[in-house]
């Protein structure tokens, strides 16, 4: 079809005011967090179901790809159309539908921005769990496609857990309710197949979100250590002990660097590696719970132990996490992130090994980990001018890929697969694995129209 | 005529440590409203790379985001990770638009007008022709002053303050210190009231205040137009009046001023010698110098609380609460210090506001250019302050002042905090 032609039918379809089709815009949504750039050659900002509806059935009728987006935050190229097509950015569907506190249920539109609703909450005394980094900019639909996680997803579980039910819109235009506000839902669980699927099987309009009431009290810790074998082994020690803490979150020392330069958050440039643990539940036994912490730490040689007195030091330190990414920014202009998961005990040992690869790449590295989850987030640094390096960056990430793979763990806790790990899925899954997770595919999307290119590699048996 | 390089080597390097990680959209006054990647500090940077690559044309549309959606507050400087300073290149995109589109006749004037000081000004007639002129064809109907009630534009002081002051003031009782003041056009020409209890209130501290009668704008409104070379004349002029070691501190009135000569003369300086300006050694020292030396007032006046006479109550209680401008908050780092001296104040029932560090959406000719985006956020910080139940709202600059005033209830009183200060210091 010509784009001409097809832009002209977008703008009957959703309104002049929500079609963006010059030179300008279709750089500025060829974009996510990630490296990947690729332009799209229509965007689209649909203000309802019924106009996504009509933008996907046109798309479908006439063999475009379409990809959703919400903010653009995504870490894997997962919001990149790189097939072209058409973007249906859904930022200006930011509706909260329905509070339903008492049955800890909302009903939200994809736009929402995660940390929006979260303050809207707050005045009511409830929480929506999940806490990715960038929570004050992404937005619901985006959590729900990349399945976000987040420092709390150790104890509260990640963004699948915490979405009931969607509004779906299929290949051909109709819109389908999967789940809903009970827990357990009678018939397929598709919001099983659905949570994470990154776009790839239709594009959600509506989430029914679980929420809950906040916690009585909350402690967050920081703890220095000397050595990041010492703070691997207490997070080991913690969760050995039967205690799951709300976040076990851990940084190495380039990272800490960073972080202490861009938000002068009072962390201590010499450590090694800092913890941050955080409990949350009922005031009674909070203490006692502290102590026996603290005592793990100190049988961990832990260097100090700053507990937060008030919410402003509580504040501080998650600024600091919240904000690591980006600050590493300052160390170099660009960086690779990955996910990859092991089993907690064994995170030293894959630290160390971690380390040995940017040695041999010569690239510097900086972690930072959700430790409670034994998920990794190496930041490769660089700069991407940089031709040579850059293929040194991509070869680093894949071995680190293949090292988490090789410790018992996976590729991708959080970030979700895009295309920045397509090839890793080989890694982990068989030929007829990967073929019967295509077959999934072609029953949501028999064109392969819903972001093409993305999650699933092309594999000799499959293809 | 157009120079080969968009950006200075310093500025440029902005464009590649920006990961596109769109935590700054968070703190976007203008996303907030529009919702689309072009009103995004981050996008904006991408474009940025861009136009500096000679990947894109500076099309109309591009001069237009680079207007249209951005107030240079600042706030994105301020929360990027990365440090990386968007508003910079900003200025600088709209620098480069204005060497190919030309500028507004009347902003021309206008910046012309600042940067010679008014010389006008200082005649007898200078307000009149200024109410006339700026009163009437400019801003006559609603519709040219945009987001702006006509009516409830404060009136051009009869006198510029700068002609109802001494040039020295000196001060009551032991002398303690001795600050120039920079106060600004708007100071100069509107709140004269703000720039007369400044000086009342220094000079009962103790403090000699030197407020040298040639001063000009400080150029920060005209090269955020991208009217540079006129804004360079302000720069000059102003270093050669204020850059001085012999006194405690340069002290100004308004944030916007302030973080001008704070932070960016040396910064343009530097980059507009890379792009090939000649700008001498001399001139960089000497705008470090004033930027180690400028102070809001009430930080100042905050630094020497104890020279400040006793505070007397008159038995009335007064409800305030306070706007951080953005220039002050992200700026300059500053919101304790202005809280402080109002929290010294006997009588007063200080207040926090919600959003308080959020953008009063004014943004100088922003409102006037881009009126619908503008009354929006404006909108959510007046009805935050309606929600405190304030008599009085103070902020550290006139321009906020300016905007939120004119969109306030008039019975909620909109004031600087010197001002209430030295209705204290009256009793």
């Amino acid at each position: 079809m010509e784009k001409d032609t097809m832009i002209g039918e977008l703008v009957r379809l959703v309104g002049r005011e929500n079609v963006l089709s010059s030179d300008m815009h279709f750089k500025l949504y060829e974009y996510d967090a990630s490296l990947i750039r690729s332009k799209p050659d229509c965007i689209v900002l649909p203000t309802s179901t019924e106009q996504v509806s009509k933008v996907v059935k046109f798309a479908h009728d006439h063999k475009i790809p379409v990809i959703a987006r919400g903010a653009g935050t995504n870490l894997s190229g997962g919001s990149v159309t790189v097939r072209g097509g058409i973007a249906i950015v859904l930022t200006k569907m930011n509706r909260i539908l329905d509070m339903d506190i008492e049955n800890l249920r909302v009903v939200v539109e994809p736009g929402v921005v995660t940390l929006d609703l979260k303050n809207v909450l707050a005045r009511h005394g409830y929480l929506y769990q999940p806490d990715p980094a960038s929570e004050k900019v992404t937005t619901i639909g985006g959590n729900f496609a990349e399945n976000s996680g987040g420092p709390h997803c150790l104890k509260y579980g990640v963004t699948s857990n915490h979405v009931l039910g969607v509004e779906l819109v299929l290949y051909d235009g109709q819109v389908v309710q999967v789940g809903g506000k009970a827990l357990d839902n009678p018939g397929y669980d598709l919001m099983g197949v659905l949570g994470g699927s990154e776009g790839t099987l239709g594009i959600i309009t509506q989430a029914v979100l679980r929420i809950m009431p906040k916690a009585e009290a909350v402690k967050t810790m920081l703890c220095i250590y000397n050595s990041i074998e010492e703070g691997g082994n207490t997070v080991t020690a913690i969760i050995g002990e039967g205690i799951i803490p709300a976040t076990l979150e851990m940084m190495d020392n380039l990272t800490i660097k960073a972080v202490e330069e861009a938000y002068h958050v009072g962390f201590p440039t010499d450590a090694a590696a800092i913890l941050i643990i955080e409990l949350d539940g009922l005031k009674d036994g909070m203490e006692r719970l502290t102590e026996r912490i603290l005592d793990i730490c100190r049988q961990n040689n832990v260097r100090e132990i700053r507990v937060a007195k008030d919410q402003a030091e509580r504040d501080k330190i998650w600024a600091g996490r919240k904000g690591a990414f980006g600050a590493v920014g300052r160390l170099r202009p660009n960086y690779l992130v990955n996910d990859g998961t092991v089993p907690r005990t064994r995170l030293p040992e894959t630290l160390a090994k971690v380390v040995e690869i940017g040695k041999k790449y010569n690239l510097p590295i900086a972690n930072v980990f959700h430790a409670g989850d034994g998920n990794l987030h190496p930041l490769i640094l660089f700069d991407e001018r940089d031709k040579d390096e850059l293929a040194r960056v991509h070869a680093a990430a894949m071995e680190i890929m293949k090292l988490c793979v090789d410790m018992g763990g996976t590729i991708s806790g959080e970030h979700g697969i895009g295309v920045e790990k397509i090839e890793g899925m080989s890694l982990i899954f068989s030929d007829s694995d990967i073929a019967a997770m295509k077959k999934v595919k072609a029953a949501f999307d028999p064109l392969n129209l819903f972001n093409p290119g993305k999650v699933l590699p092309e594999t000799e048996k499959a293809a | 005529m157009e120079k080969q390089e968009l950006f200075g080597e310093n500025t440029r390097e902005n464009i590649y440590h920006c990961i596109k990680c769109g935590l700054c959209i968070a703190h976007c006054p203008v996303y907030k409203e529009v919702l689309l990647e072009e009103a995004t500090p981050r996008g904006k940077v991408q474009l940025s790379r861009y136009l500096s690559e000679g990947g894109l044309d500076l099309s109309e549309e591009v001069k237009e985001a680079f207007f249209s959606t951005c107030l240079l507050c600042g706030s994105c400087v301020a929360n990027c990770p990365s440090g990386v300073h968007g508003d910079h290149l900003f200025s600088g995109v709209r620098w480069r638009a204005v060497q190919r589109y030309g500028i507004d006749w009347k902003k021309k004037m206008m910046f012309q007008l600042l940067a010679s000081k008014w010389k006008m000004s200082t005649s007898a007639w200078f307000g009149k022709w200024a109410r006339k002129m700026f009163g009437g064809p400019w801003i006559e109907s609603k519709l040219n002053a945009g987001a702006l009630n006509v009516e409830r534009i404060p009136a051009f002081n009869e006198k510029p303050f700068s002609e109802t002051v001494p040039e020295v003031v000196k001060p009551e009782g032991e002398a303690r210190g001795r600050v120039l003041y920079f106060h600004g056009c708007a100071t100069n020409y509107l709140y004269g009231d703000i720039g007369r209890a400044v000086v009342d209130v220094l000079k009962k501290m103790g403090v000699e205040v030197i407020i040298p009668r040639d001063q000009s704008c400080c150029g920060l409104p005209i090269f955020m137009s991208g009217d540079r070379e006129t804004s360079l004349r302000c720069i000059r002029d102003t270093l050669k009046l204020f850059s001085r070691p012999d006194v405690d501190a340069v002290v100004v009135d308004c944030a916007t001023c302030g973080a001008a000569l704070k932070n960016e003369y040396a910064h343009l300086l530097r980059d507009l010698r890379q792009l090939g300006e000649e700008v001498k050694d001399e001139e960089i020292q000497a705008a470090d110098l004033l930027s180690a030396k400028v102070q809001d007032v009430t930080v100042f006046i905050d630094a020497h609380k104890e020279w400040l006479p006793r505070l007397e109550g008159n038995g009335k209680k007064v409800r305030v609460t306070y706007h951080d401008p953005c220039h002050l908050v992200m700026g300059q780092k500053i919101s304790a210090q202005p809280r402080n001296v109002l929290k010294a104040i006997p009588g007063v029932e200080y207040v926090e506001l919600l959003g308080a560090n959020d953008c009063c959406g004014g943004g100088g000719s922003f409102q006037v250019e881009h009126a619908e985006t503008s009354q929006k956020i404006t909108k959510r910080k007046v009805d935050n302050i309606r929600e405190t139940g304030a008599q009085v709202l103070t902020t550290c600059c006139p321009g906020c002042n300016l905007t939120i005033s004119n969109h306030l209830d008039p019975a909620i009183r909109v004031l600087h905090p010197v001002q209430l200060l030295q209705e204290a210091l009256k009793r």
